[in-house]
């Protein structure tokens, strides 16, 4: 045998057990991997832990050599809504840091990770109402359930769109929607979602997955080599668009929260303004006695 | 022989009367003149415009007076159609005395427009990304004629002389890019101008690492297009280019041309300028960089001994500990 061994990167299990409180993975025999975002196994709270894990995952499991496709959902009827208060409270107690670390590198890490590094189609499945959709609709295809509403609550919470939802919208969408909804915060219905171009079709709900893999089996056809390259052909936009206008942009939202300060743990919840009520396993509201200094350091010691 | 082929037609445009149309007379030089003439001296002959940059008649003191005062100049004096040239340069010894105000004391205060701690964040947006935004698309957009930058010893905010169509420097005409310097980012539109004339590699380095950029550098970078001898001369030899523009193309072509000249700084603006600004002035705010007048006073000491070693064919780099003179490996 050679001298040395393969540095292996972590199999799809070390992946699937490093992101298990963020994501729900499985995978199929053929290589279809779908990834489930849940908090505690119930709809999503918006936390800084998953808004950092969202760019980890899609490197580690993008470069992993045996998933030949991902799928991406949400769990319930609910997108992201909502923000877990004690997960935020870095920003308040080291906003400059904290905006810098977890919401610049991480917030731009999240897409540029999604299109720069997967290797494999993605097809993101749009489970839920509420914001972050750019998590569904950056993917290269996407469908969407056909009861679900689509806003961006940046101008509603007082921030510049800039952390990426403009730069998807912006390519999706044509211009004066994507201004209207990016400046107003409007809802959109799931078949003005269609009808714009976010999505490329509407499924019921309950044959939302079997929709989705009935996709994956159509790719999962094509050779392999085949369907990497055309994947690349269908980014090539998207890494364009990234480069155009997200970095300098998400430096104009930091600029815009610093002049006027809106921290994550004090935004108001979507669910009133969406009509959802959603069956949340984990906490939202601060707890009685809150360590707001171990928090932040917990944060900062995050790798 | 290249030179002036064709009569001037300065003072010949042709205009309808605007008591008869009911027009709007733009507003004429002797008010913006007047206007400004705290900051800029100004004069007017054959359709070229010269104005000077000026504190009490010597190097320009930099604060929102001139800031702000500038994108009013390159919108009023830009759009005036009875300009057809305009010549934008320094007075005295330098371009640029320094970031500040003179007090009336004579002591020299900080410019606390410039300021961005918490509490006053707001001037980040109103003194500097509102006015430097504009200041660098008033250049590019709004002045309608050829222009000319005369950049005269000791300069920084190069860009007011870097986006003119053509630029002149003097023989002792030296800069350094000071944002990194001072712990800032360099997306206040510099970065456009300075990659544009220097090529990607040497503007990286020279933001990097605050690299001296004497007059005979700047010739052979393809940032000015003479030297001159001194200012006098300087703005002579603009005024000789302008009365040559001006007996070459008519007002029209001149006009024209100069569009077809500032196209790309346009895409490059339009691309990148309002979003760099904003991301410069996030980091501004959170790194607290000083607008402080001590770092030009050391560039100054650095720029002494660059022009001294230029003249040895020495250079001195860049260093932790500066100021050694070396040859350059070439």
């Amino acid at each position: 045998m050679p001298n040395t061994n393969f540095v292996n990167w972590p199999t799809f299990d070390q992946i699937k057990e490093m992101f298990k409180e963020h994501f729900i993975m499985d995978r199929r025999e053929d290589g279809v991997v779908t990834v489930r975002m849940h908090t505690l196994g119930g709809p999503l709270i918006w936390s800084m832990e998953l808004h950092d894990a969202i760019g980890k995952m899609w490197r580690m499991l993008g470069t992993e050599r045996s998933t030949e496709m991902i799928i991406f959902t949400g769990t319930d009827e609910a997108w992201v809504t909502d923000f877990e208060k004690e997960s935020w409270i870095p920003e308040s107690v080291e906003p400059a840091a904290t905006r810098y670390n977890h919401m610049f590198i991480d917030g731009r890490r999240m897409l540029i990770a999604q299109i720069q590094d997967v290797e494999v189609p993605t097809l993101g499945v749009l489970s839920g109402s509420g914001g972050h959709t750019e998590l569904a609709l950056c993917c290269d295809l996407a469908i969407a359930a056909d009861d679900i509403t689509i806003l961006d609550p940046h101008m509603l919470v007082g921030n510049v769109p800039g952390d990426g939802i403009h730069s998807c919208f912006f390519q999706l969408m044509p211009y004066r929607q994507a201004v209207w909804y990016l400046l107003s915060g409007a809802k959109m219905t799931a078949e003005e979602a269609l009808k714009f171009g976010l999505v490329s079709e509407l499924v019921p709900r309950e044959k939302l997955m079997d929709r989705a893999y009935e996709i994956a089996d159509l790719l999962m056809a094509q050779n392999r080599y085949t369907r990497r390259l055309a994947t690349q052909v269908m980014r090539r936009g998207w890494k364009q668009r990234i480069v155009d206008d997200l970095d300098m942009t998400f430096g104009t939202e930091c600029f815009g929260m610093f002049t006027d300060s809106h921290e994550h743990s004090n935004m108001q919840s979507m669910n009133d303004y969406l009509n959802l009520k959603p069956d949340y396993k984990g906490a939202l509201d601060l707890p009685e006695n809150v360590d707001r200094e171990a928090v932040a350091r917990r944060a900062e010691e995050a790798n | 022989m290249i030179r002036g082929n064709y009569e001037s037609d300065a003072g010949k445009r042709k205009e309808l009367s605007h008591a008869e149309l009911g027009t709007i007379p733009h507003m004429p030089f002797e008010e913006y003149s007047e206007r400004l003439k705290d900051f800029l001296i100004m004069k007017r002959e054959n359709g070229i415009l010269e104005a000077r940059m000026h504190t009490n008649g010597d190097s320009l003191q930099w604060n929102a007076q001139a800031h702000q005062g500038l994108h009013y100049f390159f919108d009023w004096a830009g759009r005036d159609p009875d300009n057809e040239v305009i010549i934008l340069g320094g007075s005295g010894p330098d371009l640029f005395k320094g970031i500040g105000r003179q007090q009336p004391d004579g002591t020299w205060g900080i410019a606390h427009e410039f300021a961005s701690e918490p509490e006053h964040a707001w001037r980040l947006y109103d003194y500097q990304y509102y006015d430097g935004t504009n200041d660098i698309e008033g250049q590019v957009f709004d002045v309608e004629v050829p222009t000319i930058g005369v950049w005269n010893g000791a300069a920084f905010h190069t860009d007011l002389v870097l986006f003119s169509d053509i630029t002149l420097c003097t023989e002792d005409a030296w800069t350094t890019e000071m944002h990194f310097r001072v712990n800032m980012v360099p997306g206040d539109g510099i970065q456009i101008a300075w990659r544009e004339l220097m090529g990607r590699k040497r503007f990286a380095y020279a933001e990097l690492t605050g690299e001296i950029i004497t007059a005979r550098k700047a010739l052979e970078l393809g940032m000015v297009n003479e030297i001159c001898t001194d200012t006098e001369a300087a703005y002579a030899r603009a005024h000789e280019i302008a009365e040559l523009i001006m007996h070459t193309g008519t007002r029209q072509t001149r006009r024209l041309t100069v569009q077809q000249l500032r196209k790309p700084w346009k895409q490059d603006v339009a691309n990148e300028l309002r979003n760099a600004f904003a991301t410069e002035m996030w980091n501004t705010a959170t790194e607290h960089s000083p607008h402080e007048v001590s770092f030009w006073e050391w560039a100054h000491e650095e720029a002494e001994l660059v022009k001294a070693a230029e003249k040895k064919g020495k250079v001195i780099r860049p260093r932790l500990d500066g100021g050694r003179e070396e040859d350059e490996i070439k």
